[in-house]
């Protein structure tokens, strides 16, 4: 199942037990909501093609009580709609569940106005916002209930649709906690964040082949904000070099935020590899991770690198 | 338009914008005798900022004409002589704009503008969904219509059949200085809006209009004309006075005019 319908499914079962669940659609998976819509057609609206106002629209329904999870192309939620997104809800201190699809090049044919790799900081920038990059549905589905029960603030949840992997289930998951995927004993260590998830396993994959000696520690990230920056610091003790690998603009991201908060110890390093400026082409979303150096070749050759076996 | 009413609340909006150094006077002018019928007669203050699901609800979307909502507020008791004497010095849980985040009697922050009139929008879907009673006033700028997220909301408020939602477009002409198109009407009635018009500063004109639109199946605007600056004619129109802060002088003489001192 695609995270989409992830995020309908579990949005049913919330709903079911909270009568103040509201759903707003920005003319976008409407297929997906058709059980919801039938159960509870008067928290159900697709509201049409006005991003903003379906944001201030979602700020007067929770001044009356109401938890809107509200839901459309990433950078028209976020981007377009970013004054509502700061003023409706983190001025006014109003609470709402974002969920956008849409990741950085998901929509990689339809150019620059459907990608997507700014929204992720600009959210996490608004006091009190959660912010989410799920890769896996046993990701969102926690993640999303863990909201419901701690609610409060925006929180938003960057939905993609490719490289959708299926997230071992038993992992437990909690809210800013990164999650250790791979024990490497080496001084290296990549960090994931989102969907980065699967091309980071590839080229750890075909490392194992080319270098079987590279001892990368992996470290994924599903939590943009909040962080424990001590587990962090835990997991990535011993390592003197972090490749942070993420599909967002590179100063706005993950790698800057813990290169500035991480503070690791003595000569460690954090070092990033994301997107720089923006990205006009068109391609398929292979064709523009490599563009970009995040497709799993290029991170194969830039841990080789690090490594000093290029 | 006749006689000013309302002119010991002018006075004291012109004193407290001299005495803090903030506020837009001919803006709060335009909007305030519209503001002080709502409390005085359509808006039930006895459960304003309490969590009764049946309370009216007033968004002020022009959110710069905040003086006129504050000294309406203190007319009514819902805030006290102190409260709005502290306007615009720190601490205080009243300036230039309404903040909901400081006092429980403000409904909405607003400031830019554009957002309130959506979120009146919302909270009278809300109201629908609970089938939960009371109205929602919200009060636009005519410059504020410029906005695109008022005709979105305004579209989606139509098609959604809000009878319990009431706009009241301050049509004081600051549109017009920029955007020659007088047809703020006929553009509600063709979003589908129950439209009403009323002399902005006449009592009866603007009682008349909030009653007639309770029986309303669909939204309501009220579109209301205006002066801005009305009772003090050097401040009128849409010249220097929008955001200017009086000098001693400047109050004394706005202060005659109204017949204060």
């Amino acid at each position: 199942m695609s995270l989409r319908g992830t995020f309908a499914e579990v949005s049913l079962e919330l709903a079911k037990s909270d009568p103040s669940i509201v759903v707003l659609v920005g003319d976008i998976s409407h297929g997906l909501f058709t059980e919801f819509r039938a159960k509870f057609p008067d928290r159900y609206f697709n509201v049409g093609i006005m991003e903003p106002a379906m944001a201030s629209i979602a700020a007067g329904l929770a001044m009356v009580g109401f938890k809107p999870i509200v839901h459309t192309i990433a950078p028209f939620l976020v981007e377009r709609s970013f004054e509502q997104l700061k003023l409706d809800f983190g001025y006014q201190n109003l609470s709402a569940m974002f969920v956008s699809v849409g990741g950085a090049f998901d929509y990689s044919n339809l150019g620059c106005t459907h990608h997507s790799y700014l929204d992720i900081p600009m959210v996490a920038s608004i006091e009190g916002s959660r912010v989410f990059s799920p890769v896996s549905a046993h990701e969102l589905r926690a993640l999303m209930r863990q909201v419901m029960d701690t609610w409060g603030g925006i929180s938003y949840f960057k939905l993609t649709e490719n490289g959708v992997m299926t997230y071992p289930s038993s992992t437990p998951l909690e809210i800013g906690e990164p999650v250790l995927v791979r024990l490497g004993i080496g001084r290296i260590a990549i960090v994931s964040l989102g969907p980065t998830l699967v091309q980071v396993q590839d080229a750890l994959s075909r490392l194992e082949i080319s270098y079987p000696e590279n001892g990368v520690r992996h470290v994924h990230v599903h939590s943009f904000e909040p962080i424990n920056l001590e587990s962090c610091r835990n997991l990535l003790q011993n390592t003197d070099r972090v490749i942070v690998v993420e599909q967002l603009n590179s100063l706005q991201g993950l790698g800057s935020k813990l290169a500035i908060s991480l503070g690791l110890p003595g000569n460690a390093r954090i070092e990033g590899i994301g997107i720089n400026g923006f990205v006009r082409d068109y391609g398929s979303y292979q064709d523009l991770l490599t563009s970009t150096g995040l497709s799993e070749d290029c991170l194969e050759l830039a841990l080789l690198k690090a490594l000093g076996q290029e | 338009m006749g006689k000013t009413n309302n002119l010991e609340l002018r006075a004291e909006i012109a004193k407290l914008v001299h005495a803090s150094g903030e506020g837009h006077i001919p803006s709060c002018f335009s909007i305030l005798d519209i503001v002080e019928r709502l409390y005085a007669q359509h808006i039930n203050r006895y459960l304003v900022g309490s969590s009764n699901p049946d309370r009216d609800f007033f968004i002020l979307s022009k959110g710069h004409g905040a003086l006129a909502l504050y000294v309406v507020l203190k007319k009514f008791g819902l805030i006290s002589s102190a409260e709005l004497s502290s306007y615009g010095q720190a601490g205080s849980a009243f300036a230039g704009h309404p903040d909901r985040t400081k006092h429980d009697v403000i409904e909405a922050s607003t400031g830019s503008l554009g957002h309130g009139f959506p979120m009146a929008v919302g909270v009278a879907l809300g109201k629908q969904i609970k089938r939960s009673g009371g109205r929602v006033f919200t009060l636009v700028g005519d410059g504020e219509t410029h906005e695109g997220t008022i005709w979105e909301a305004a579209h989606f408020a139509a098609n959604h059949s809000l009878g319990n939602l009431v706009a009241i477009v301050d049509r004081n002409e600051s549109a017009l200085q920029l955007l020659k198109r007088d047809d703020t009407e006929s553009k509600f009635k063709a979003f589908g809006w129950n439209v009403l018009s009323a002399d902005g500063h006449s009592k009866k004109e603007i009682d008349a209009a909030l009653s007639s639109s309770v029986a309303s199946e669909i939204p309501t605007v009220i579109v209301a004309k205006t002066i801005k600056g009305k009772g003090v004619p050097f401040l009128q129109g849409h010249g220097q006075w929008h955001h200017k802060i009086p000098t001693d002088i400047d109050l004394q003489a706005i202060l005659r005019e109204l017949g204060s001192s």
